[in-house]
């Protein structure tokens, strides 16, 4: 995990800025498939940014560096789209007819099936299937252990399966796999 | 790794791989200034207010003798306007802002020209003030900046999003504190988790002189949202929302307060207007009534 990002330094402001243009574009798009938002992303991802910083001191050398600032980043995601959510239930009850449904301009069925998941379960889907961290990984920036991430990872599934269509694995891939960081273990969910 | 998997990986590289993403080079990313050892960024920010007036101040006096004024001008007849080219390159001032979701974060290198005035000339700035509790560690109480007015806190704990401060069901009405006496006119915030509330209510207070002299605005058992003002002692309902309300989960409650204008926001929407002149000003708090467990995060004070 963050193998380019080796020796970096508490409070360097150098190595913070090393840290970002890492990984920032990652994350955003880490975080465009939870919220399924680009722009919204990009708000969370400057705003994971500001808190890491303010918190970079502190941060300490043993711990993986992008696994904390995944889980920063997540934990800005998590919020912003229970905000969202709850000011749409309150619209609608105060407004009914009114409030603003959850409108996605050209989203594709993959990027729509993944704003269906619970904004954990994308976020698993997309470190274990886009990143290519372990499961072990995964759950170290979830904070969860790893069976629990098998579970999401496997009620993920079921849910892109239904939405995607039962056929959908069987269109040929149009892009081959990319190769960096990507695992090529062959462990199965559940 | 089954073949749906190897699809989805393949499909996800395709659909993200080609997504654009600005990376703006780091001298221009605005996550700010380190905040180092707490406090952190609040306290930075006061001191860097602090700053930045006295640099206006000071900008002003040394303009006045840059131009040359004559013996009869005085300080206050120098327009406030920018200071001339050649004052404000020898006064180095950079003022960044963090993030329009973070609050105002200013960070001011004030000049080493700077002459000590005691004559404030400006206005107050807008009080800026945010905390997610995150730099604090579990179990902090009260957490850094902050200071309890009445009551008993829990302190920090480590809710499902990250930190969060807590009131505890052991404690009475209770008001944990923070900012300045002296700010007037602005808005506080926090999300108020509130499907732990019992019997009473947990919101946000502002104008806080004391325990019992403030305006609070809070989620109630009931669903419904209240504002009051509370003046030795005397809780008074000034408005309260008609409309019963899904409490489960963490709400964002708003008072606003500008003069005489109070409002009162749950979840970005205005349900609540009154009109009181009894405050004028005071601090912040966030408020929980006896007994009831409430969480409160991502505390906000805006102009």
């Amino acid at each position: 995990m963050g193998e380019g990002l080796s020796g970096l330094q508490p409070g360097s402001r150098q190595d913070f800025d090393r840290l970002y243009l890492e990984t920032h574009p990652r994350l955003v798009r880490t975080l465009t498939a939870v919220l399924g938002d680009a722009a919204a992303a990009e708000d969370c991802v400057q705003e994971a940014f500001v808190r890491a910083w303010r918190a970079w001191p502190r941060w300490r050398p043993e711990a993986p560096v992008e696994a904390w600032l995944y889980r920063i980043a997540l934990n800005v995601a998590f919020s912003h789209r229970r905000r969202v959510r709850l000011r749409q239930v309150t619209e609608r009850l105060l407004r009914p007819g009114l409030g603003r449904t959850d409108v996605r301009v050209r989203a594709s069925p993959l990027r729509a099936a993944l704003a269906k998941l619970p904004a954990r379960e994308s976020a698993a889907v997309m470190l274990r299937y886009y990143h290519g961290y372990s499961r072990a990984e995964t759950a170290q920036i979830l904070g969860l252990t790893e069976r629990a991430v098998s579970l999401r990872l496997a009620k993920a599934q079921q849910i892109l399966a239904r939405e995607l269509g039962e056929d959908w694995n069987e269109q040929p891939a149009l892009h081959p796999v990319a190769g960096s960081g990507v695992t090529r273990d062959e462990d199965t969910i559940g | 790794m089954d073949r749906f998997d190897r699809h989805l990986r393949a499909e996800l590289h395709r659909e993200f791989d080609a997504q654009a993403v600005d990376t703006p080079p780091p001298h221009r990313a605005r996550y700010g200034q380190p905040a180092g050892r707490r406090p952190p960024v609040r306290a930075m920010a006061l001191v860097t207010a602090a700053f930045a007036i006295g640099i206006l101040v000071g900008l002003v006096y040394e303009g006045s003798s840059v131009i040359s004024l004559g013996p009869g001008h005085q300080l206050g007849a120098v327009p406030s306007t920018a200071p001339p080219p050649s004052t404000a390159a020898g006064s180095p001032a950079t003022v960044s802002t963090a993030s329009p979701s973070a609050g105002a974060t200013a960070t001011v290198r004030p000049s080493p020209a700077r002459r000590p005035s005691s004559t404030p000339v400006q206005p107050p700035a807008p009080p800026a003030f945010s905390d997610d509790f995150e730099a604090d560690q579990v179990g902090a109480n009260p957490p850094a900046g902050w200071r309890a007015g009445d009551g008993q806190w829990t302190g920090v704990v480590s809710g499902s999003g990250g930190h969060v401060v807590r009131h505890g069901s052991a404690a009475s009405l209770s008001h944990l504190v923070a900012g300045s006496p002296q700010w007037a006119d602005y808005a506080v915030s926090a999300d108020v988790r509130t499907d732990l509330l019992d019997l009473g209510f947990a919101g946000v207070a502002g104008r806080y002189h004391d325990p019992r002299n403030d305006y609070e605005c809070g989620v109630t058992v009931g669903g419904q949202l209240v504002l009051w003002v509370v003046h030795d002692g005397d809780r008074e309902v000034l408005d309260a929302s008609g409309v019963s309300l899904d409490l489960s989960g963490d709400h964002n409650v708003r008072l606003d307060m500008r003069g005489n204008r109070l409002t009162c926001a749950l979840d970005g929407t205005v349900l609540l207007h009154a009109t009181d002149s009894t405050f004028s000003a005071g601090s912040i708090a966030l408020v929980a009534s006896a007994g009831e467990v409430a969480e409160f995060d991502n505390v906000r004070v805006g102009g």
